[in-house]
């Protein structure tokens, strides 16, 4: 597996010069930023010399370039700064509060976009009529359409006003949250057997991903549908149906087996969409993630709590699809160099 | 999202040819109602979007077909009007994603050398992040109005043309009527013009259509985050995110229309692209 | 031995005697349905706690957690705007104003037993100046040194005399804190050793549960209701839904004023409304075209439709303000009044006046923000346009920036009319006067308004301790406000508090402490 080896690395090495443009870049455009966080601090009654002092004790009168390499050497011993606005935190700990937030609603929006997205990919390979892939590129076309806050706001109107069935906002009732083991509640309140937090997150849960779900499973809808095609063209299916299986059968054994490992990664590369649809499901639902936080940050021009999620998030992005790629490499031997 | 865009622009699978006309024709039929609304809005409303008109909260009735907001606005000249803003922004700032980014691509995949390396360097960085968060970003540091928001949006799809037109500059580099164009002298210039670009034009176009529908999305997120347009300027986006306080006290009609708006125009043009992908790119190899 | 016959009857009489007492025992009582207080109550807000240490807190709701839990040498009586003594039990004034000596009562402990004693008051003095927190300012600017005199008495000496600084001893960066948790020289953010009030910290979640219960060791009457959760929500459409559903017995800050309006018909809650310290108002930049005319700001001024914007804006929650100086205080004026609201009548014949006409219209750029305000900002701004464009001689545009670069362009000038809010710091008429229209004290809001005479009056009022003659200099000032216009009130905030009807004790007032130890829920068990 030496060749497997020099890929994973070769692939990593690379990350290393594009964080170093994707740092540079987040800090041009946040210091470009008018504004000065210090008079947001200390409001408007502070004299000039506490302003001053407070900017060098923020050191922010250094010039630019020095903050840049303080900045850059900050980053690599894992330092992003504190949050000037925010009591002084460490802009890790604010991330590290929110991320799981984030991971959360991510990963049950592409488990209900996967299983949406398959059933109409399926639907449109187990029928054989042509409106089933008429339908399903409008499904895409339609899905994809729904503007974020407004279907968010939608299903609020039905379930939360009208019908009362679910919360409006938020992640769980204030004072239900279980032991922070990974953050996950929904994983939590498993492992420290609390059925109750469990309930409550599920319920919270349920709408916002619900919502990025339906988004994103045109998507998914649209890949599946490629992938299932692709498969169903090759020999083996031929070979099967030819001898005589059901068409069911042809689907579940042949079709999806193969079909479903390259399309799960293929999803995978979709996570920079999943991740950008976050931050519009978060402020529609009040859901206290990285999207959220984010935007209430730039509102106070936390410089160094926007830096580090904008870089957050692009090392996510970047380390999904080095994931993929390299299981990409593991499964198909003809694509490492 | 423009990841998306890119993925449909190569779908393998087509549907049939007279479908795929339809949908062109649905697409483009809805698009240019959309863009006839826009132009003729005032002779469709007597009354001014950005005036308080009647009274608070009025809900829908025959005066007022999508009722009034907490300051009177006609909500009705309102999702008119919105159109406006909507097509501008989306048409200036794709406009200038294309012309930007497949200028780069060009530059980039025909010449190649260091240049070509940090450019590609610099837009995958920028591919990397979500599409909604570098445009807030670059938004947040331009600050609200028209042209600010238009060139947030556009910044964001650069690297998807750049991508594109770059692969096929890279291929038709190679090919032997360019090189022995290029033994007899001619300027790189005119070889770029003549041969690549021509092979790029039909899936510009279609990348060009979906994009606009990204950007539409895209516009109204900035807007429902704040940071597009200047109130009281109609926008669907902004409508949204003032009218989701009043949901609780049963409200309704402030953010219902908006959203439906915004999801006309979005299918219009995901239509247009989806019919002009299969018509225009019958078989594209996957990049 | 007694007989069997005799034992035998006084078993069956003990028998008979018990199962009488048993049938009586299990027979249904009538009872009086009890009415008994709770002994938890939540709360729930959408504000926040950024950090727990005095010397470093500066917003609105760490404050209030701050007045609960640690006690200063003053304090704020509930439900009123007087200062009454807390740690204190008497102080008096030398050098004309500039020494304050203070009193301790005897036999004061922190929340964990620890003494509290005059050193402690200096010792959170000497942490302020050491750490130099947000509001550190409070103390800097005012106290040049502090001592202690004896274990029950200290002695302040001021910059210059200061008539309202027992009321500065009332604000958070003066509370003595507990040196257990709080070190000399650095901020402890995170620390629950609390000071000396009425409630002691047992458990803070970050934005999710704050768990209180009643410190046993405060000076003062104990509070009646013994634990106190506050629940922070995320937005206020969720905290309203939560105190409709009755998911909390208390909805405090902030509510939508949408949803205000709506829960006022809710037959099932209370809903208790104050005059607050917050004021609105409109800042205009005196020195730069084209509102250095005073005939253009009066003119704006006056075609200003205060019930217009409290109205659409607000949905009622504010209430028209005439003069800088808000209902709760004393020392007010009127002046505003003069010009009336819409009155477009004269607006049109001043800027006519100052060569203005149809076809030469005023163009004005008036700015906003919605950091502070929220979204009523922003209908604010929408509305006062709609009304100086109904003079039919101005033209509006509307700009906007959030809250940094807000302070930032205003300090510099940039924006020439612009929609501000104000909190007091401490409750005396000069927090609503300096900051406005003192030459220097003024600098941040970016009017440029500079008028030696009125820095003298401020000076003297400042100075003066005769309450009379401050009402007197305080009045005149006002008049001069109205003849120069270097700003406009407009409004002032109510506070305003939703509860369940079996919440009682609420004590609102102006300077929206919230004291939760007045609080009590009465529960019926039958």
């Amino acid at each position: 597996m030496a060749s497997l080896r020099a890929y994973v690395v070769t692939r990593l090495l690379l990350v290393i010069p594009m964080l170093l443009v994707v740092l540079t870049l987040v800090f041009l455009v946040i210091r470009v930023l008018p504004g000065d966080p210090v008079l947001a601090v200390l409001g408007p009654k502070a004299t000039p010399l506490e302003r001053e002092r407070m900017r060098e004790q923020l050191g922010l009168n250094r010039p630019m370039y020095v903050q840049y390499f303080s900045y850059l050497g900050g980053v690599f011993t894992g330092d992003f700064g504190h949050s000037m606005i925010f009591g002084m935190r460490p802009v890790v700990a604010e991330i590290w509060d929110r991320f799981p937030a984030t991971l959360e609603l991510a990963i049950m929006s592409s488990i209900i976009a996967a299983i949406l997205g398959l059933a109409v990919g399926s639907m449109t390979i187990l029928s054989k009529k042509p409106q089933a892939d008429v339908g399903a590129r409008l499904y895409g076309i339609i899905s994809y359409s729904f503007f974020i806050p407004w279907l968010g706001i939608m299903l609020q109107i039905v379930l939360c006003v009208w019908l009362h069935l679910f919360p409006i906002s938020g992640r769980i009732d204030p004072g239900m949250a279980p032991t922070r083991l990974t953050g996950l509640y929904l994983i939590d309140s498993l492992v420290t057997v609390n059925p109750q937090a469990f309930a409550d997150a599920c319920w919270h849960l349920f709408l916002p991903a619900l919502t990025l779900g339906v988004v994103i499973s045109g998507v998914y809808a649209k890949l599946s549908r490629t992938s299932f095609s692709e498969v169903a063209a090759q020999d083996h299916v031929l070979a099967a149906r030819s001898r005589g299986l059901k068409e069911g059968t042809v689907f579940r054994h042949h079709i999806l087996r193969n079909a479903l490992v390259p399309l799960l990664t293929m999803m995978g590369l979709q996570f920079a969409l999943l991740l950008g649809g976050t931050v519009l499901t978060e402020t529609a639902f009040s859901w206290p993630g990285m999207g959220y936080l984010i935007f209430e940050r730039i509102l106070y021009r936390d410089y160094n709590t926007i830096q580090g999620i904008l870089v957050f998030f692009a090392l996510m992005v970047v380390f999904v699809n080095i994931i993929i790629d390299i299981i990409y490499a593991y499964v198909d031997p003809r694509i490492r160099f | 999202m423009s990841r998306f865009s890119f993925s449909s622009a190569l779908s393998r699978i087509r549907i049939p040819t007279g479908l795929a006309k339809r949908f062109v024709y649905a697409g483009s039929g809805i698009v240019l109602t959309v863009i006839a609304t826009a132009l003729l809005a005032p002779f469709m409303t007597q009354y001014d979007p950005t005036q308080s008109v009647a009274g608070a909260l009025l809900p829908p009735s025959l005066v007022h077909p999508f009722g009034t907001n907490n300051l009177g606005y006609d909500m009705y000249s309102r999702a008119l009007y919105g159109t406006r803003v909507v097509l501008y922004i989306v048409f200036l700032s794709t406009s200038l994603s294309m012309v930007v980014g497949v200028l780069l691509g060009l530059v980039s995949g025909y010449f190649g050398g260091y240049r070509d390396r940090i450019l590609t360097l610099i837009m995958d960085s920028m591919y990397s992040f979500p599409d909604i968060v570098l445009a807030i970003a670059i938004s947040i540091a331009l600050g609200p109005g028209i042209y600010n928001a238009a060139a947030a949006i556009a910044v964001v799809y650069i690297p998807t043309y750049f991508r594109m037109v770059r692969g096929q500059a890279l291929t038709i580099r190679e090919q032997n009527y360019v090189l022995a164009g290029r033994m007899m002298g001619a300027k790189a210039y005119d070889l770029m013009i003549r041969y690549v670009l021509p092979s790029l034009v039909p899936v510009i176009v279609t990348v060009f259509t979906l994009n606009v529908t990204d950007a539409i999305l895209t516009e109204a997120a900035l807007s429902y985050l704040g940071l597009g347009v200047v109130p009281p300027t109609p926008d669907w986006g902004s409508d949204l995110r003032s009218g989701q306080i009043y949901l609780p006290s049963g409200y309704w009609w402030l953010v219902t229309i908006p959203g439906v708006m915004i999801m006309i125009l979005t299918i219009a043009f995901s239509l247009l692209g989806e019919g002009l992908s299969d018509l225009l790119n019958p078989r594209i190899s996957r990049e | 031995m007694p007989s069997k016959k005799v034992i035998l009857g006084l078993v069956a009489i003990v028998i008979v005697i018990v199962a009488a007492a048993g049938y009586y025992m299990s027979l249904p009582k009538v009872t009086q349905p009890k009415v008994t207080m709770a002994d938890t109550l939540t709360i729930g807000t959408t504000d926040r706690i950024t950090q727990l240490d005095p010397a470093k807190g500066y917003d609105f709701y760490t404050w209030e957690v701050f007045h609960n839990v640690f006690g200063g040498l003053m304090e704020y009586e509930p439900g009123t705007a007087k200062l009454n003594y807390n740690l204190a039990e008497s102080y008096s004034i030398e050098e004309g104003g500039k020494v304050y000596i203070f009193k301790l009562k005897p036999n004061l402990h922190f929340a964990d037993g620890t003494p509290l004693d005059a050193s402690s008051v200096k010792y959170q003095i000497d942490r302020v100046f050491a750490t130099q927190g947000d509001p550190s300012w409070l103390v800097t600017t005012f106290v040049e040194k502090c001592e202690v005199v004896d274990s029950l008495t200290v002695k302040f000496t001021l910059i210059r005399s200061a008539a309202f600084f027992p009321a500065l001893t009332a604000t958070p960066p003066y509370f003595p804190v507990n040196p257990v948790g709080y070190p000399k020289d650095q901020i402890a953010g995170e620390s629950k050793a609390g000071g000396a009030g009425p409630y002691r910290i047992k458990s803070w979640v970050r934005d999710q549960e704050l768990v209180l219960e009643a410190n046993p060791f405060y000076s003062g009457t104990a509070p009646v209701t013994k634990n106190i959760i506050v629940r922070f929500y995320r937005d206020a459409s969720a905290l309203r839904l939560a105190i409709e559903n009755g998911e909390i017995d208390i909805a405090w800050r902030a509510l939508n004023p949408v949803d205000l309006d709506s829960l006022r018909k809710n037959t099932s809650l209370n809903v208790y409304e104050v005059p607050s310290s917050y004021i609105g108002f409109l800042v205009f930049n005196t020195k730069d075209a084209p509102l250095n005319d005073v005939r253009v700001r009066k003119a704006l001024s006056a075609a200003l439709n205060r019930d217009e914007i409290k109205t659409k804006a607000f949905f009622n929650t504010v209430e028209n303000l005439y003069t800088l100086v808000p209902s709760f205080l004393w020392g007010r004026n009127e002046v505003f009044k003069q010009l009336g609201d819409a009155n477009l009548d004269l607006a049109r014949q001043l800027l006519k006046d100052a060569g203005y006409s149809e076809q030469n219209k005023l163009d004005v750029e008036l700015w906003y923000t919605t950091t502070q305000m929220g979204e009523p900002g922003r209908d604010m701004a929408l509305v006062i346009k709609e009304n100086w464009e109904a003079t039919g001689l101005v033209t509006v545009k509307l700009s906007t920036a959030e809250w940094a670069t807000y302070l930032d362009n205003a300090m510099k000038g940039v924006m020439k009319v612009y929609i501000q809010t104000w909190y007091p710091d401490y409750l005396d008429p000069d927090d609503y006067i300096s900051p406005f229209l003192l030459t220097g004290g003024n600098s941040w809001c970016g009017n440029f308004y500079s008028n030696s005479t009125v820095d003298d009056m401020i000076n003297k009022a400042v100075a003066t301790i005769d309450q009379g003659e401050r009402i007197r200099i305080y009045s005149e000032i006002q008049e001069i406000s109205l003849r120069d216009i270097p700003v406009v009130p407009v409004f002032e905030g109510k506070t305003i508090m939703v509860t369940t009807k079996n919440i009682n004790g609420v004590m609102l007032d102006a300077t929206s402490i919230f004291h939760y130890r007045t609080l009590y829920k009465e529960v019926t068990t039958a």
